[in-house]
């Protein structure tokens, strides 16, 4: 069937530029030559997906940086807390000493840490002990701490009420100190694999009690973010007279 | 019914180069059934967002009455109270939860109202504290839970997936 102009003249359609043409030998046909609703709808199809792939890729890199940022602020003001923790019951202690430590030597339960850094009270009694060190996180803990190492504390639990605020100590009473049940408590995770504690005396115990140490402690927030382990950080017993 | 998709005058009335009504219903239900689906799912995304915001709302309160205790001489503990129930808790809608978490429930691992956080005079908490945070919109999906460890009294976000009953870090709580 050819098309036929108002004077019954044969009109030859001319193609579009933006319609896809079938014209082989340059007969009209009857084809409609623009694109199918299928066609429009499978590109459209494709276009969103492209547009939602880019939009949700921007939205999860833009939220896990977010949480990146927020698990290094932590895990930087927990490495503080726990500095500050240890230099208070440092100073509280009358000489320091430091490992390996025998079975005998640890009061609490569970695998001997290892390096450590040992608190021991004045001779006055009640003694008390306080010991700092490294373990690995143990077998059904992957879900409760993160880092394959741990700083723990293993000593008298602290007492929930301060002394009287003329007294010169804090959490650790003298003398209540022995009827705190020993604990053990995890001070902080996320520390490498590698050398997470450093423990350096600053004196030789064979020349009096030593008063003076150094420690390192790296914490790693993710996995290519490490700090606190660039400077040590000097402790110092507080001896009263 | 015809609708022509041309004006071209070269055709002829009636020809038949449109879309049909019938093409265009299919066409508007499709588009209507993708963006009902993705509003669905977006209105969980932004409710599990609320949700940890609440939750990092949460760690602020905890936060700010750790350092007001540090701040004051007391010898006594201080505690705070986590129930939103209790007119004294400051995890409430109305003392400057902005969240806006609809039907928003504080509960231990276990589903019990929490006992009160109590901090030493020197910040410290002796006891473990996990609070679970649900709202009935995204139940299905998790919890957002807070943990307080002692000694340091640090907390922190961990995520509880649904029908589980422990708080895990590691749990993922999606890509939120």
């Amino acid at each position: 069937m050819r098309r036929q102009g108002v004077m019954g003249a044969r009109i030859r359609r001319q193609p579009r530029p933006w319609r896809r043409t079938s014209h082989r030998t340059g007969h009209a046909t009857d084809r409609c030559h623009g694109f199918s609703l299928v066609e429009l709808i499978i590109v459209a199809a494709m276009t969103a997906v492209v547009l939602a792939g880019l939009g949700a890729l921007t939205l999860v890199s833009d939220v896990q940086v977010g949480r990146r940022i927020n698990s290094i602020q932590e895990a930087q003001e927990q490495w503080g807390r726990a500095v500050i923790f240890i230099r208070n019951e440092v100073a509280e202690a009358a000489t320091l000493a430091t490992g390996p430590l025998s079975a005998a030597d640890y009061p609490c339960n569970g695998d001997i840490p290892n390096p450590v850094l040992v608190l021991k009270g004045p001779n006055t009694p009640p003694a008390w002990t306080i010991i700092y060190g490294i373990r690995n996180r143990a077998v059904g803990e992957e879900g409760l701490y993160r880092g394959p190492k741990l700083l723990i504390r293993c000593g008298p639990q602290p007492l929930a009420v301060s002394a009287p605020p003329d007294a010169t100590f804090g959490h650790l009473d003298p003398t209540k100190v022995n009827l705190m049940p020993q604990q053990q408590t995890v001070l902080l995770d996320r520390l490498p694999a590698n050398t997470p504690l450093q423990v350096q005396l600053l004196g030789d115990p064979a020349n009096g009690p030593v008063l003076d140490t150094q420690l390192t402690i790296t914490m790693q927030a993710g996995t290519d973010s490490t700090f606190g382990g660039d400077q040590p950080v000097r402790m110092h017993v507080q001896r009263t007279p | 019914m015809i609708l022509n998709a041309t004006s071209n005058p070269a055709l002829p009335h009636g020809s038949k180069t449109g879309f049909t009504v019938v093409e265009l219903l299919v066409t508007v239900s499709i588009i209507g059934i993708l963006g009902s689906l993705a509003f669905i799912s977006m209105v969980g995304f932004t409710e599990q967002r609320r949700l940890r915001s609440a939750a990092l709302e949460v760690i602020g309160m905890i936060q700010e009455k750790r350092a007001k205790v540090l701040a004051q001489p007391l010898t006594e503990p201080a505690c705070m109270s986590l129930d939103p129930a209790d007119a004294t808790s400051p995890i409430r809608p109305d003392k400057g939860m902005t969240s806006g978490v609809t039907g928003l429930a504080v509960q231990t691992e276990a589903g019990g109202i929490p006992d009160p956080l109590c901090f030493t005079p020197e910040g410290l908490v002796l006891t473990p504290v996990t609070l679970v945070l649900r709202s009935p919109a995204v139940v299905d999906q998790g919890d957002w839970c807070v943990v307080v460890t002692p000694l340091l009294a640090q907390p922190h976000l961990d995520w509880r997936p649904s029908g589980q009953a422990g708080c895990r870090f590691d749990a993922g709580g999606g890509s939120l």
